[in-house]
């Protein structure tokens, strides 16, 4: 099979972690994100994981950011916005035809 | 966007996941999932930072030990200079830290003061005072808790016939509220109520007792002028600990003291204080500075307060003690310096080993930093095997160092000690480790890997070894100017101190000082005295007896004041004036010399009652013309003032140390319990027998305990001698440890050059030449350095000889002598080198590639 794009299939974790960004839109900063992510998998994750691995998808450039106003519920730290870039948005799309080609010829898991 | 706002943006959403469990789940859910995340954080941060830091430390170690391994003789010269240089800055710590203990065990020791007294002007100073000043200030000064009067004394305490001389003191029953000597047995708040009672230490009531219980026992004291007084022993002492500057075997109180000890009128006991809490000395300093002119009609003397814990280091009149602490200190740090960089210029110089090394490790992705930290590890792993050689090499000298300088240090492990020794371990790590750290680690690696390093000298620096700069030549060449220098400044000091000890020691005093015995006569003594005098001199090796009041050598404990008055006195003097009491044949046994008049003789019985001589000083101070026959009064206009004639002016001699002036004084007839007694030369041991077996026969009992006039002279410079053998080992081991590693420097640099001096001897250069091509840099560094140490060594030696009254002069040969050993040295070290390297064939140098 031929590869159409040089992009690299995305990891599970950066797939729905992408998903989550971009569901969020506006809203879509650290505690957000991570509430989201627990709703999604049932499952808790570990606090620091979860910046590696925005702050990857932000090197491999899927992900922007920008800083936000200080709020007086955050103790007066900023927030950081996340956005998915058009690249991003690309890997997604990718992401989501590799599903569907990987699942076209099985038509049922009722597997026997 | 900055790395900090991304942690304080992730903070902020921790805070709002709080708050959101916080509101769903309750506080305690909350803080535990806080604490979780905490926690779960923590592992991998320790893997990241920590494991793989260690990993890589492991491997410096394997590298390490590696190099070691592969240069076995140039690491045995580094780690043995360094350890050297560490046990000897160990070594001193110790007495450092010995020295700054002393009084510091009592409990008071920040409110204990001893009271001192100095002259209007501070030139006269001194700690012997009026026995009953103690009692005084106590009872006058509400400032003041407590007094002490002390009062040394040497004599016997004996026990069922056996007795042993020690020495002791009059104290007051208070001594024990003030000070902290642990007792054994015994009160101490009663132990010395009772004036017929003694405190004995552990020691002592060994010596006596032997097993039996000490206390309640009756021991007899020997009083010396009177019969022998009986005393109760009230207390056992543990020992005197060493860094006490009061030492004494026993204590008895000062009630029963001489008589003459208790009046105003005589300088001759310590008095101790203690202050309310709270006080500050300066004023009770103000309120007691006039207590003695009160109490003496015409003294100009004002008391003021030394705090116990200066005493041991500090002298009243300023230095001491506290000199040697500072010089040997440096002593310490220059050794350590000077292996440091014997350490700095073996790693450079061995680095070109490791060339390839450090390319590889630049070309695989080290940075500059991480190559200097494996370079300083490196040098800190050796500094700490050194550490541990060095401990070794403290604790095995130490016994013998003890015993050669007379000083009384013991390795006693304290953290503290640990600590500062792996301090002072690591520091010489990182000071010998920085240079060729950062010089080997800011190589360019392509030069480096590609093999074509130019020359690399040990003193002369041709080409570059990097593309960039490498100021390595000069860096280097300074440290061994550095060395050259300290090696030259030590020669230097320690020539010149040894000249001053020969000037100290053979100085003409004025009087003979050999083969004179001196012994301090005992009671039994001096009821026989004539008869023991008889008795001695019927033997032939015995030429003449003396005494005096106070030794030759004694002039602190003279009893002196300005109250004198001469016929045709025309000024106050402001000199004080010495007293001494000597008898008839004082001036025939010391070979002493009369300027004019005559010395006191049996011939004149006025002589006893009016006769008095002067030495040329006081005669010249007091500016009498035609001094003899002219009347000298003593203490007058006072009841007890007596009236003299002068009847002779002695040649001056030497009555204290040659630190200073010969001071003036009088000399009346009258004897005293120091006796001199002058053999003939090369008789001594057989006068010796004689004179013991003759006193023991006429004084059954009495213990004759002697030394000669010339050891108790050569003790008035026992600070100076010691800093003398201080100096010469830290001469030794300095020059020890630059030569070993001048030597390995220089089998390195000629290795490296073995190919050139073939070529050059194949094109026609002799072996001289080649020699001199080898030795030139090093002679031209020598004389860089003594032009660097002559100034350095002619202050410091200024500086001390100005403590002397009577000096050498520094000359200049001395200088020119000590460079041109450490020349001498030099070319010693390498010549070895040089001239294999010069006589080699050429053609086995060149053939083995």
């Amino acid at each position: 099979m031929q590869c159409e794009s040089k992009m690299e299939i995305l990891t599970i974790n950066e797939e729905i972690l992408l998903i989550v960004v971009w569901q969020l839109k506006e809203n879509a900063y650290g505690f957000p994100i991570m509430k989201k992510v627990m709703e999604i998998t049932k499952k808790k994750i570990s606090y620091g994981s979860l910046y590696n691995s925005l702050n990857n998808l932000a090197r491999k450039g899927y992900l922007a950011f920008c800083k936000g106003e200080p709020t007086e519920v955050r103790g007066g730290k900023r927030k950081v916005y996340y956005t998915v870039t058009p690249q991003g948005k690309v890997a997604l799309k990718n992401a989501k035809q590799f599903h569907l080609n990987l699942w076209l010829n099985i038509p049922d898991l009722e597997l026997d | 966007m900055k790395d900090y706002d991304k942690r304080f943006s992730s903070t902020g959403d921790f805070a709002e996941f709080y708050n959101y469990i916080f509101d769903k789940e309750g506080r305690t859910k909350a803080n535990l999932w806080c604490w979780f995340q905490v926690f779960s954080s923590v592992f991998p941060f320790l893997i990241f930072s920590v494991h793989w830091r260690l990993i890589m430390f492991k491997n410096y170690i394997k590298i390490t030990l590696r190099n070691i391994r592969k240069n076995v003789i140039h690491s045995f010269i580094n780690i043995s200079g360094l350890s050297i240089g560490l046990a000897c800055s160990l070594i001193i710590m110790l007495w450092v830290q010995h020295e700054l203990s002393y009084d510091r065990f009592h409990k008071n020791a920040d409110r204990l003061y001893r009271v001192v007294y100095s002259s209007d002007d501070g030139d006269v100073y001194g700690r012997y005072l009026p026995g009953p000043l103690a009692t005084y200030l106590r009872e006058h000064f509400p400032a003041i808790n407590n007094t002490t009067a002390f009062k040394s004394l040497e004599t016997k305490i004996s026990f069922d016939k056996k007795g042993f001389s020690s020495i002791g003191s009059y104290v007051d029953p208070s001594f024990f509220s003030m000070f902290s000597f642990p007792f054994e047995q015994g009160a101490p708040k009663t132990a010395l109520s009772d004036p017929s009672s003694v405190v004995i230490t552990k020691d002592l009531a060994a010596k006596l007792f032997g097993q039996d219980d000490p206390i309640g026992k009756i021991v007899s004291y020997y009083s010396g002028y009177s019969d022998d007084i009986p005393l109760t022993v009230t207390g056992i002492l543990k020992d005197i600990p060493q860094n006490s500057h009061l030492q004494f075997d026993f204590l008895v109180s000062f009630e029963i003291a001489y008589n003459w000890m208790k009046t105003w009128g005589n300088k001759n006991v310590f008095a101790y204080v203690l202050l309310e809490k709270n006080i500050i000395p300066e004023e009770v300093n103000q309120k007691i500075s006039g207590v003695l002119k009160a109490h003496k009609y015409d003294s100009n003397l004002n008391l003021h307060l030394q705090p116990i814990k200066r005493i041991h280091l500090h002298a009243l009149g300023g230095g001491g003690r506290i000199t040697y602490v500072y010089i040997f200190s440096m002593m310490a740090l220059l050794v350590l310096l000077i292996a440091c960089i014997n350490f700095m210029n073996l790693s450079t110089a061995q680095s070109e080993q490791r060339f390839k090394e450090i390319g590889i490790k630049k070309v695989v992705g080290s940075s500059r930093f991480q190559l200097t930290i494996q370079f300083l590890c490196e040098s800190m792993i050796l500094s700490l095997l050194s550490l541990i050689l060095a401990v070794f090499i403290a604790v095995l000298f130490l016994p013998s160092l003890n015993s050669m300088l007379g000083i009384q240090i013991d390795f006693k492990y304290t953290p503290n000690l640990f600590l500062n020794m792996i301090g002072i371990a690591l520091f010489a790590g990182v000071v010998s480790g920085s240079y060729p750290a950062f010089f080997l680690s800011s190589f360019h690696p392509v030069p480096l890997l590609k093999g074509n390093i130019p020359f690399f000298e040990l003193y002369r620096h041709k080409g570059k070894i990097t593309e960039g700069k490498s100021r390595s030549p000069l860096f280097r060449k300074t440290l061994v100017i550095i060395q050259f220098t300290l090696s030259i400044g030590f020669i230097g000091c320690i020539l010149f101190i040894n000249q001053q000890l020969h000037h100290l020691r053979n100085k003409d005093l004025g009087f003979d000082k050999e083969n004179i015995l001196v012994s301090k006569a005992t009671r039994g003594f001096l009821e026989k005295a004539s008869t023991i005098k008889q008795e001695l001199l019927n033997h032939p090796q015995v030429q003449s007896i003396a005494s005096s009041r106070f030794r030759m050598d004694t002039w602190e404990s003279t009893d002196f004041s300005s109250a004198f008055s001469w016929s045709g006195k025309n000024k106050e003097i402001e000199s004080l004036i010495g007293q001494n009491w000597v008898d008839y044949d004082f001036l025939k046994t010391l070979n002493l010399e009369m300027a004019e008049g005559r010395f006191f003789s049996r011939e004149f019985s006025s002589d006893p009652t009016d006769a008095v001589i002067l030495n040329e000083t006081a005669v010249r101070i007091m500016e009498i013309n035609e001094p003899l026959g002219k009347e000298f009064i003593f203490n007058p206009g006072s009841p007890n003032e007596r009236k003299k004639i002068i009847i002779g002016v002695i040649k001056d001699y030497h009555t204290e140390s040659l630190h200073r002036e010969i001071r003036p004084f009088v000399l009346e007839l009258g004897g005293g319990r120091n006796v001199y007694i002058k053999l003939q030369k090369g008789y001594i041991a057989e006068a010796l027998s004689y004179i013991e077996s003759k006193i023991k026969e006429i004084v059954p009992g009495e213990s004759f305990d002697y030394a000669f006039l010339d050891e108790y002279l050569d003790r008035l410079y026992k600070n100076e001698q010691l800093l003398g053998q201080l100096v010469r080992y830290g001469t030794f081991l300095v020059l020890f440890i630059s030569v070993v590693g001048m030597f390995s420097l220089a089998s390195f640099s000629i290795a490296r050059r073995t190919k050139e001096i073939g070529i050059r001897k194949l094109l026609g250069a002799s072996g001289s030449h080649i020699m001199f091509m080898l030795t030139k840099d090093l002679i031209n560094m020598v004389f860089f350095s003594i032009i660097a140490a002559s100034p350095i060594v002619y202050l410091l030696m200024k500086k001390w000889l100005n403590n002397f009254a009577y000096r050498i002069s520094l000359s200049v040969w001395i200088f020119i002598l000590s460079g041109l050993m450490a020349l001498a040295i030099a070319l010693l070290t390498v010549s070895y080198q040089s001239i294999k390297a010069a006589t080699a064939n050429p053609v086995d140098s060149l053939r083995y590639e």
